[in-house]
C-alpha cells in the first residue's frame, strides 16, 4: 500500500508540473490583458509603467522560469495583479474553507440521502415509493441548481421569511445554499445507487445468500450495500475536489465569499497569478482525491485490495 | 377707553398671529427636520467587493467609492443638498489659485488628523504625489496628472526627471503648493484621485498597505470596524474627524451582493436601505411596494460606436456618417433599455458641466450634431453609396464586409448588436458580421487596430467636456491614431482646439472651442454617440439626506434616518 501511494504521488507531481506549464502558456498566449482590467482607460504609456511593474513586458519563457523558480523555492503562487498586496495563497487560505464548509455539508447530505433513497427505490422496484422517488429524481436532475436557489430564495427567504435572503457569518446563512447545492447531488446519487443496487440484486451471490437462509437485513448490509457502493465511490473523488471549488452561481446568489467567485473573476480579469495559483490548488485537490478514491476502493472492495497486493 | 380697547385688540391680534405663525413655523421646521433616530445606521450594497484600501494602487470604482468615506484629500468632490456636484473644503480649509491659473496653494486645517491621532500635514501630500510619480510603484491613478503637474510625466515615464522634481512642495507643515504646466480648469476635481498615504506607515507595510484594516491609516469621516472582503464591510463614525460633530451616521454597512435579484429582495426585506436596480421587473416590484423614494439621475458615461478610420470603408467620412446617421437613437434605447436612457446626438451627456454651468446650455444647445446632420442628409443610403464610389469601391452596400466587435458576450451585448445589424440592413442594405467577444479582448483588438466598428463607452474622470474629448486626442488620447486610425487635417485641428481650450480661462470662449472640437469628432463620424443611461435609485422612506450626482460622490456625513423600525 505504501509503495502504491508513493508511486501515485510521483505521478501526481508529474501531472501537476504539466498542468502548471500548460496553464501558464495558455494564459500567456490567450488574448486579453490583465492590465486592461485594472486600467481600462489608461493611456498606453502609463499602461507600460504598470506592465513593467508586474514583469509582463518580459518574454514569456523568462516569466515562466521566474514563476517556477519562485513556486518551487517558496511555495508562493505569486501576488495577484488585481488584488494588490494579496497572494493567491492568501485568497485560497481565506476562502477555500468557506466553500468547503458548504460543500462538505452538502456532499454529506447528498451521499447519505442519495444512497438511502437509491437503496429504498431499488428494493421497492416498480412499487409506489419507487415511482415517486424516480419522478423526483428526474425533476431534480433536470432543473439546474440556480433555479432551485432562486425558488428557495424567493419563497423560503423572501416570502415566508424562514431564512435570510443572503449573507454569511451565522449558522442560518447555511440553510438555503446547502439546500440548493445538495438537491441535484442527492438526485444523482439516488439514480446511480438505484441502478447499481438493481444490478447487484440480480447477481448469483445474492441468490446464494438467500438460499443459505441469510436474513434480508444482513443481505442488504453485507452483500448489496457494499457491492453497489463501488460506482458511488468513483463519483465521490471528483466531488471532494469540487467542494473546495464552490459553485460560482450559488455563491454569487447567496453572497457567499467562497473561492468560486475569485476563480471566475480571475479568469475574466486575466489575473495570471490568481488563475495559475487556483488551478494548481484544484489540481492538487483532484490528484489527492484520486489517490483517496483508490484507497477507498480497497476498503470497499476487498477484491481490488487482493489484486493489488498480488501485483 | 376706545383707545385701550383698540390697543388690546391689536395686542390680541398680534398674539394670535404670533401663536399661529409660531405654529406654522414649528410645523415647517418639523417638516424640514424630522426627528432623528437614536440609532443612526445605514446599509447599502454593491455588486463588487472592495479590492483594497491603498489609494495609490486600488483605484477601481468600488475602491474609490469606499475610500471616499474613509480617506479625505485636500478638497471634497461631493453632491450637495440640491444634487449638484460641488468642490468643498476638506483637509484643506482654504486654497488660492494664482492669476495665471498655474499655482494652487492649499492651507491644511489644524485639526485634520489621522485615526491614530497623528496630524495630517503637507508632507503627506508631497509623499503621496511623489510615490504616484515613481514608475516602480505602478500607481493606477498616476496618469491623471500626466501633462498637468510640472515635471510629473517626465518622472513617471522616467524621462529625465525624478519624483522629487515634480511641482508639489510643502511650505512648512500646513501649506502645500502645486505648480502646473498650464491652467487646468478641472484640477480641483482631479485631486479626488489622489487620496493621501502616510510615509512612515507606507515604508513599514510596503505594498501590503491597505490590504487589511490593520495595515492602513485613515483620515476620513468614517473608520473601518470590520472587513470580510466578499461579504461586508462595517464602518463607524471617526470621532477624531475634524467635522465629527456634524456627521450623523454612527454606523455604515457596505454589503457585497452580486446577484441583482438577491439585492432587490434584500431591499424589499429591509436588509439594505438603498438600491439602483437595473432589471425592469424588480424595479416595478420595488416601485409598487410603496415604501421607497425614487431618485432618477442621468449617468455621466456616454455610449458610442467607434469606427476604425484606417479601415478601407471607414476612412471615408461619408461612409462613417451614413452608419452614424442611419439609426433612430430613441427607438434604440426604447427597444434595448426600456427607455431608461437619454439619446445622444453629441458626445456629451446632459449632466456635463463647463465651469459651473451645464455645457449644452453654455453653447445654447447647438451641440445636437447628429440631429443637424440627419436633416442635412435625409438619405443615409445615398450618402453611403456616394462614399463607396468616391473610394473606388463596389457601390453595392450588400457587398460590404464589416465586422462589429461587441463589448462582452452577455445577452445585452448580443441584443444590441443584432438590433444594429437589423437596422443597418433595413436602412443601408449592409449586413454586418457580429463578433461576440469579452470586453478585455475587445480592448486588445482596439489596441491592435483589428476592428471595423467597436462598441465603446467612457466614464469621465472629471466633470468637463475635455474629459470625454481628450480620449480621441490623436497623440495622447486613449483612442489615439494608432487605435482609431484617425489622422489628417481634421485630427490635427481637433488636437489644436483642445490645446487652445486648455489655455482659455473664459468659460464661454472655452466652451465654443470644445464645441468646435466636438463638431469635428462627431460631425465627421469618427464616433457615433448612442445613449447615456438614466438610473433609478430607490431609497427607504426613512432615509434622509441622500443625494446623487454622477460627477460627485454621495456625502455620507449628511445622511440620517428618521422613523426606521
Amino acid at each position: 500500500m505504501f509503495k502504491f501511494i508513493i508511486r501515485r504521488t510521483f505521478y501526481g507531481l508529474i501531472t501537476l508540473f504539466l498542468i502548471i506549464t500548460a496553464t501558464f502558456f495558455i494564459i500567456a498566449g490567450a488574448p486579453g490583458d490583465p492590465i486592461a482590467a485594472k486600467v481600462e482607460q489608461m493611456p498606453e504609456k502609463a499602461q507600460q509603467v504598470i506592465r513593467s511593474k508586474y514583469g509582463l513586458d518580459k518574454p514569456v519563457v523568462e516569466r515562466y522560469l521566474m514563476y517556477m523558480k519562485n513556486l518551487v523555492t517558496t511555495g508562493d503562487f505569486g501576488e495577484s495583479i488585481i488584488y494588490t498586496g494579496k497572494s493567491a495563497n492568501d485568497v485560497i487560505r481565506d476562502n477555500a474553507l468557506i466553500s468547503a464548509k458548504i460543500g462538505i455539508i452538502a456532499l454529506s447530505l447528498q451521499i447519505s440521502i442519495g444512497i438511502g433513497l437509491g437503496l429504498v427505490s431499488a428494493l421497492n422496484r416498480e412499487k409506489f415509493g419507487d415511482h415517486i422517488i424516480r419522478v423526483c429524481v428526474v425533476l431534480a436532475i433536470c432543473v439546474p441548481s440556480f433555479v432551485f436557489a432562486a425558488l428557495l430564495q424567493y419563497f423560503i427567504a423572501f416570502r415566508w421569511r424562514l431564512a435570510p435572503v443572503s449573507g454569511w457569518g451565522e449558522l442560518r446563512h447555511y440553510i438555503l445554499p446547502v439546500a440548493a447545492y445538495a438537491i441535484g447531488g442527492i438526485a444523482s446519487y439516488t439514480k446511480y445507487m438505484r441502478s447499481s443496487t438493481l444490478s447487484v440484486i440480480g447477481e448469483d451471490f445474492i441468490l446464494t445468500a438467500q438460499a443459505k437462509g441469510c436474513k434480508k437485513r444482513r443481505i442488504v448490509r453485507k452483500h448489496i450495500l457494499r457491492n453497489s457502493m463501488i460506482p458511488i465511490v468513483t463519483m465521490i473523488g471528483p466531488a471532494i475536489a469540487g467542494i473546495f471549488a464552490g459553485s460560482f452561481i450559488l455563491e454569487s446568489m447567496f453572497s457567499i465569499p467562497g473561492l468560486g467567485a475569485y476563480y471566475v473573476k480571475a479568469v475574466s480579469d486575466k489575473d495570471h497569478t490568481m488563475i495559475i495559483g487556483l488551478t494548481i490548488f484544484y489540481a492538487i485537490l483532484y490528484v489527492l482525491s484520486l489517490i483517496v478514491v483508490d484507497i477507498l476502493y480497497g476498503i470497499v472492495d476487498p477484491r481490488i485490495r487482493i489484486a493489488k497486493s498480488e501485483q | 377707553m376706545f383707545r385701550k380697547k383698540s390697543i388690546s385688540l391689536v395686542l390680541l391680534t398680534l398674539a394670535f398671529l404670533l401663536i399661529t405663525g409660531g405654529f406654522a413655523l414649528n410645523s415647517g421646521l418639523a417638516q424640514a427636520q424630522p426627528t432623528i433616530d437614536q440609532q443612526q445606521e445605514f446599509t447599502f450594497s454593491s455588486g463588487s467587493a472592495v479590492i483594497g484600501l491603498n489609494p495609490i494602487l486600488n483605484t477601481t470604482a468600488p475602491d474609490n467609492g469606499l475610500q471616499n468615506l474613509v480617506l479625505e484629500t485636500l478638497v471634497g468632490k461631493l453632491t450637495d443638498e440640491n444634487s449638484v456636484a460641488v468642490i468643498t473644503p476638506a483637509v484643506a480649509r482654504d486654497w488660492k489659485i494664482s492669476n495665471d491659473g498655474t499655482i494652487y496653494t492649499f492651507y491644511i486645517r489644524e485639526d485634520a488628523v489621522w485615526n491614530d491621532g497623528v496630524p495630517v500635514t503637507a508632507h503627506d501630500f508631497v509623499y503621496t504625489f511623489r510615490k504616484m510619480a515613481t514608475p516602480e510603484v505602478g500607481s493606477t491613478n498616476a496618469w491623471l496628472f500626466d501633462g498637468i503637474i510640472l515635471n510629473y510625466a517626465d518622472a513617471l515615464y522616467d524621462e529625465g526627471k525624478k519624483p522629487e522634481d515634480i511641482g508639489v512642495r510643502a511650505i512648512g507643515d500646513k501649506i502645500v503648493e502645486f505648480k502646473l504646466i498650464k491652467p487646468c480648469a478641472y484640477f480641483l476635481q482631479l485631486l479626488n484621485g489622489a487620496k493621501p498615504v502616510r510615509q512612515d506607515k507606507y515604508e513599514e507595510w510596503g505594498e501590503a498597505y491597505g490590504s487589511s484594516i490593520d495595515k492602513v491609516v485613515l483620515n476620513g469621516p468614517f473608520v473601518i470596524e470590520s472587513w470580510n472582503q466578499n461579504v461586508q464591510m462595517t464602518l463607524t463614525k471617526n470621532e477624531k474627524y475634524w467635522d465629527a460633530e456634524n456627521t450623523k451616521l454612527n454606523r455604515i454597512k457596505r454589503r457585497v451582493i452580486k446577484n441583482p435579484g438577491t439585492a432587490a429582495q434584500s431591499l424589499l426585506s429591509g436588509d439594505i436601505d438603498v438600491l439602483t436596480p437595473i432589471d425592469p421587473d424588480w424595479k416595478r416590484m420595488i416601485k409598487e411596494d410603496g415604501r421607497f423614494k425614487e431618485i432618477t439621475s442621468p449617468g455621466s458615461a456616454p455610449e458610442f460606436l467607434s469606427f476604425n478610420c484606417a479601415n478601407k470603408y471607414f476612412k471615408s467620412e461619408k461612409i462613417r456618417l451614413a452608419f452614424s446617421l442611419s439609426f433612430d437613437r430613441e427607438k434604440y434605447i426604447e427597444d434595448l433599455v426600456d427607455g431608461n436612457a437619454e439619446p445622444l446626438y453629441s458626445l456629451m451627456p446632459s449632466v456635463v458641466n463647463c465651469g459651473n454651468k451645464v455645457y449644452s446650455e453654455v453653447v445654447g444647445r447647438r451641440n445636437q450634431i447628429i440631429k443637424t446632420l440627419q436633416k442635412r442628409y435625409p438619405d443615409p443610403r445615398a450618402l453611403l453609396i456616394e462614399g463607396l464610389k468616391e473610394e473606388g469601391l463596389d457601390p453595392d452596400p450588400a457587398k460590404m464586409e464589416i465586422r462589429y466587435a461587441t463589448r462582452g458576450t452577455n445577452e445585452f451585448s448580443k441584443k444590441s448588436a443584432e438590433w444594429l445589424l437589423q437596422h443597418w440592413q433595413e436602412t443601408l442594405g449592409v449586413t454586418i458580421t457580429i463578433d461576440m467577444m469579452e470586453w478585455n479582448i475587445m480592448w486588445d483588438k482596439v489596441n491592435e487596430g483589428d476592428y471595423d466598428i467597436a462598441t465603446a463607452g467612457w466614464g469621465p474622470y472629471y466633470n468637463d467636456p475635455n474629459a470625454l474629448l481628450e480620449i480621441y486626442d490623436p497623440v495622447k488620447g486613449f483612442y489615439n491614431s494608432s487605435k482609431s486610425g484617425w489622422t489628417g487635417p481634421d485630427a490635427e485641428k481637433f488636437s489644436q482646439l483642445l490645446v487652445q481650450a486648455a489655455f482659455t480661462t473664459k468659460q464661454q470662449s472655452r466652451a465654443e472651442l470644445l464645441l468646435h472640437a466636438e463638431e469635428i469628432l462627431v460631425g465627421t463620424g469618427v464616433i457615433a454617440p448612442t445613449y447615456c443611461r438614466i438610473y433609478s435609485t430607490f431609497l427607504a422612506d426613512y432615509v434622509h439626506g441622500y443625494y446623487i450626482n454622477p460627477h460627485a460622490y454621495t456625502d455620507f456625513t449628511i445622511i440620517y434616518t428618521s422613523g426606521k423600525k
